[in-house]
């Protein structure tokens, strides 16, 4: 079906530039761009309305862009391939299985398309399910599966057709805790194994997190940040980043100073010295946020020694929460509340002092004025 | 370089379906809902066997009432509309207990192949029955002569008007019970439930939830009745004989006459009326029913 | 003291209600059982006469075949016959091709959708008397055309599209468009989607609705008088000899009972598709 050039192995295997659409009035994608290497592990993530779907589904073909300026599968453009004849393969989140086919049925379905004879077709079906650890299914229908079989089933039917690129739309949404967890650890093993470049779109940062050498963060239609984890985590670009990545601890405020090496914010009457991520200069006066992580957060009964680098601010405890393993204490401060994170429940005094050191305190601009390519 | 690519959305609906049901639907409005429109223009022209003559005329109309026919529309139409009554009387428990009352589900099969299978009948083999039976030698004259209950056969058994009200009931009820029980079995028992645990009685409950749920489809049930029974011939003709005329056999008498102006302009008529009677229960009817609409009830 | 009183008052008050709810009951299943007997009674009746000696006289007589007998002896009755069975299958294919062109978009076009079903369904609220009559004042004689085997087929057919089209309506409203998604992106193009996904989960549909069209057709006859156009069909038959007054009538019991029969097997046949498709 899918006429592919002859790739050599160090071109990317998608190519997206400046694509928008528009569904009616509502911007669901604004000039997005996305290179992913051959191979690679990516993940789209943002929250619902973000536009990471609709990019998936373009990659897909089951979307047409409104604009689009390339959009290259392997090397070939696609943009005026259907679906149909494009070697990717989607894994849904509702699965997609056909109720009036057997397990095995569906699997080979792919196949049939594609014209490959039955003994063909039954051989590498076996595999496939061999590959998600359900041999013995084949002959079963649909409806007599559990959600983590029907989940593996689409994987497997994906997969059969070894596409150029495998899409899954949060196909992990509808399992439960558990069963999540060990899908996640199973889709990393099959990708590593396999090689297949994936493209996972997920609105859980967490998921994102274990899944992926590489997130690529949307929100309204753009690309906010597009890197590894720890870039998210420990350099976010946007308060927005900083949030969403769940960092606990974010505080807006004004640069005072900024002299090399330090730079202090003004909270709220405090002065907070801080980082800033790579790539920005702050100016004097300029409003910026600050993001600490609560495992960087101490509580002492006493101020901390003057010398520079470590921020101390009086505090008082107001709430501790029992996490399982390990417990998230609010504190009262003059600069907001702030949540520390401890693993040993020690006693807490009455009031005292919040310290974390400055080089864990992160400062990013409120307004990035430059959108990411 | 820019390539802005802008063919067609990928629908999330069959394509190619577009296109065959508006083309079906024009070929529908032409070849169907035109000629039923284009009736109500031939009653004010004068039509024969030769063809139009374009003059406008009340002429048609006039006919009607002149000779019997309008007694004889009115005739139909009183009687359709008793027996429409009593149908919906007889239906409503019916269907009610077979909607909320039965539980086992063999039995709804049987119940719902039951009130199916009517429609699937000839008609005439469902009405001719009645002749010998109701007859002056049948067996209810003859079992009410021997138990010594009437001296004579009772001639009004036959060929009458309470025999063609008698006569029309058989099959029609499955008309009036089938709308009547899809909605009934549409409402959610927990609606029921809630009422009762409300504290209101069985009877405020039929009155404010269910008979308001279940007006789309009393409404279709009447008209699903009244409509066809105006149009029957078998009945009247093989239980009402020459004693009572109806409608269908007007016509029938009309067009073979190829007295088509007349013909005409009683479609029209009845046309007429059907939409003015289908008017007042939908509005009489929304006052019980918090406005169902009727699409929806049929598309249910 | 008052409490019991007022507890006594209450039983009352339930212990008449539920007498008043068991009434209600009996009431609904004796309408009901008379409902059944109207509707059935006469057919039970025609199959007992139909074996009868003596039908005319309304009574069950002596038990005996020579109806049948002389039936089958007189084939007056088969060409109509082959002619209702003809149109019919006519019918039925028209609409199941039909049905299901307009029923697997319908549920989609929403409500563009809901008006065409409207504009679909307006023919029901016509009497057939007056359909028939309109179609051939239309046909015949504005435009000219003659009536004959294709007015037939097209009265029956117009008849019985509604009915088809529900029955593909309910199954299709059902139809999960996601999978045909999963199939393009597996690789199918239109007519392979349609053929492996579609067809096949339409299936009780579109059975049905061909089920629908054939029996319409085979007992139709208010429409069938008028736009005869020198055909007869079965049910025309049939009406012509039960009005009138020859002995040769009871003939007609039996051919009805076997037809009743008939119909009565292959309406069980179609519900159960129905019910195989999903039931309400």
């Amino acid at each position: 079906m899918a006429a592919t050039n002859s790739n050599r192995l160090d071109e990317p295997i998608l190519v997206v530039r400046d694509t928008t659409k528009r569904f009616g009035n509502v911007l669901a994608l604004d000039r997005v761009s996305l290179t992913v290497p051959r191979g690679d592990f990516v993940t789209l993530l943002g929250p619902s309305g973000s536009g990471k779907t609709t990019l998936l589904r373009i990659v897909a073909g089951l979307e047409t862009p409104s604009e689009i300026v390339d959009l290259k599968i392997s090397g070939q453009d696609v943009r005026e391939i259907p679906a149909n004849h494009r070697n990717v393969a989607t894994v849904f989140q509702h699965y997609g299985l056909f109720p009036h086919m057997s397990v095995g049925k569906n699997i080979e379905y792919g196949l049939l398309v594609r014209k490959r004879p039955p003994a063909e077709r039954r051989r590498r079906a076996m595999e496939a399910l061999e590959m998600v650890r359900l041999p013995d299914k084949y002959d079963r229908r649909v409806h007599q599966l559990s959600g983590g079989e029907r989940q593996r089933i689409a994987l497997a039917r994906a997969l059969v057709t070894e596409p150029d690129i495998l899409l899954l739309d949060e196909p992990l949404g509808a399992l439960d805790e558990r069963l999540r967890r060990d899908m996640q650890v199973e889709l990393l093993r099959l990708q590593k194994s396999l090689g297949t470049t994936f493209i996972l779109v997920t609105h859980s940062q967490e998921e994102a997190l274990t899944m992926s050498g590489r997130i690529v963060l949307l929100n309204k239609g753009r690309i906010i940040q597009d890197g590894s984890p720890q870039d998210l985590f420990d350099r976010p670009q946007s308060r927005f980043v900083a949030d969403f990545m769940g960092i606990e601890n974010v505080l807006e405020g004004r640069v005072s100073s900024c002299k090399s090496g330090e730079t202090i914010v003004a909270v709220s009457g405090a002065d907070i010295v801080g980082q800033p991520i790579p790539g920005f200069s702050p100016s004097v006066g300029e409003s910026v946020f600050l993001a600490i992580r609560a495992e960087r957060l101490r509580i002492s009964s006493g101020a901390a020694p003057a010398n520079a680098g470590i921020n101390s601010v009086r505090c008082k405890p107001r709430l501790r929460i029992y996490k399982g393993n390990h417990y998230d204490t609010e504190l009262e401060t003059q600069v907001g509340t702030l949540v520390c994170r401890q693993v040993d429940a020690g006693a807490l005094p009455e009031t005292g002092f919040a310290l974390w050191d400055s080089r864990h305190c992160v400062i990013g601009p409120m307004n990035p004025s430059t959108r990411q390519t | 370089m820019s390539g802005i690519t802008n063919w067609r959305s990928l629908l999330r609906r069959p394509p190619t379906g577009d296109w065959a049901v508006f083309t079906f639907s024009i070929v529908w409005c032409l070849g169907v809902l035109l000629p039923m429109a284009g009736v109500v223009l031939f009653s004010f022209v004068r039509v024969s066997a030769e063809g139009l003559d374009l003059n406008f005329t009340l002429n048609a109309y006039r006919e009607i009432f002149l000779t019997g026919r309008w007694e004889v529309t009115a005739r139909t139409i009183r009687i359709a509309a008793t027996v429409t009554a009593i149908l919906l009387l007889i239906s409503f428990p019916f269907a009610l207990w077979l909607a909320k009352g039965l539980r086992s589900t063999t039995w709804k099969i049987v119940i719902w192949t039951l009130l199916t299978a009517p429609f699937f009948l000839s008609d005439t083999a469902r009405v001719v029955i009645w002749r010998p039976v109701l007859g002056l030698m049948g067996p209810i004259n003859s079992g009410l002569m021997e138990l010594g209950l009437i001296e004579r056969p009772l001639t009004w058994l036959l060929f009458s008007e309470p025999a063609v009200h008698f006569g029309l009931l058989g099959p029609f009820l499955p008309n009036m019970v089938w709308p009547i029980f899809l909605s009934l079995i549409l409402i959610d028992d927990d609606l029921i439930e809630a009422s009762k645990d409300i504290g209101a009685s069985p009877w405020q409950t039929l009155r404010h939830v269910i008979l308001p749920l279940s007006m789309p489809g009393i409404l279709a049930g009447i008209i699903f009745s009244f409509v066809p029974m105006l149009g029957d011939d078998v009945v009247a003709k093989v239980i009402g004989g020459q004693q009572v005329l109806m409608l269908g056999g007007a016509m029938l008498d009309l067009i073979t006459a190829l007295n088509y102006s007349v013909a005409a302009a009683m479609s029209a008529l009845i046309l007429a009326i059907i939409a003015a009677l289908q008017l007042l229960i939908v509005l009489a009817l929304r006052r019980i029913g918090k406005g169902a609409s009727l699409v929806e009830g049929l598309r249910k | 003291m008052t409490d019991a009183l007022a507890g006594a008052a209450l039983m009352r008050v339930a212990r008449r209600e539920s007498a008043m709810l068991r009434l209600a009951k009996a009431m609904a299943i004796a309408f009901g059982c008379l409902g059944v007997l109207l509707m059935y009674g006469p057919v039970a009746w025609l199959a007992l006469m139909s074996v009868s000696e003596r039908p005319l006289t309304g009574k069950p007589g002596p038990f005996t075949l020579a109806w049948y007998e002389k039936l089958f002896a007189d084939p007056r009755w088969l060409d109509p016959l082959l002619t209702s069975l003809g149109i019919a299958t006519i019918v039925s294919i028209l609409c199941m091709i039909t049905a299901t062109a307009v029923g697997r978009t319908l549920p989609h076009i929403g409500r563009t959708g809901a008006w065409l079903l409207l504009v679909f369904l307006v023919v029901l609220f016509v009497p057939g008397v007056m359909l028939g009559v309109d179609f051939i004042m239309f046909y015949r004689l504005f435009l000219g055309v003659r009536t004959g085997l294709w007015s037939l087929i097209f009265a029956h057919f117009v008849w019985a599209f509604p009915f088809a089209l529900l029955g593909v309506l309910v199954v299709a409203g059902r139809f999960d468009t996601r999978l045909l998604e999963s199939a393009m992106d597996l690789g199918a193009g239109r007519w392979r989607r349609f053929r492996d996904i579609e067809m096949p989960l339409l299936f009780p549909g579109i059975l049905s609705a061909g089920f629908f069209g054939f029996l319409l057709s085979l007992n139709e006859l208010p429409r069938s008088i008028y736009l005869r156009g020198g055909t007869t069909t079965l049910p025309l038959f049939q009406w012509a000899e039960a009005s009138s007054h020859t002995t040769m009538v009871p003939l007609i019991y039996g051919l009805s009972t076997l037809i009743t029969i008939a119909s009565l097997g292959l309406t069980i046949i179609a519900l159960r598709q129905l019910f195989k498709g999903g039931a309400a």
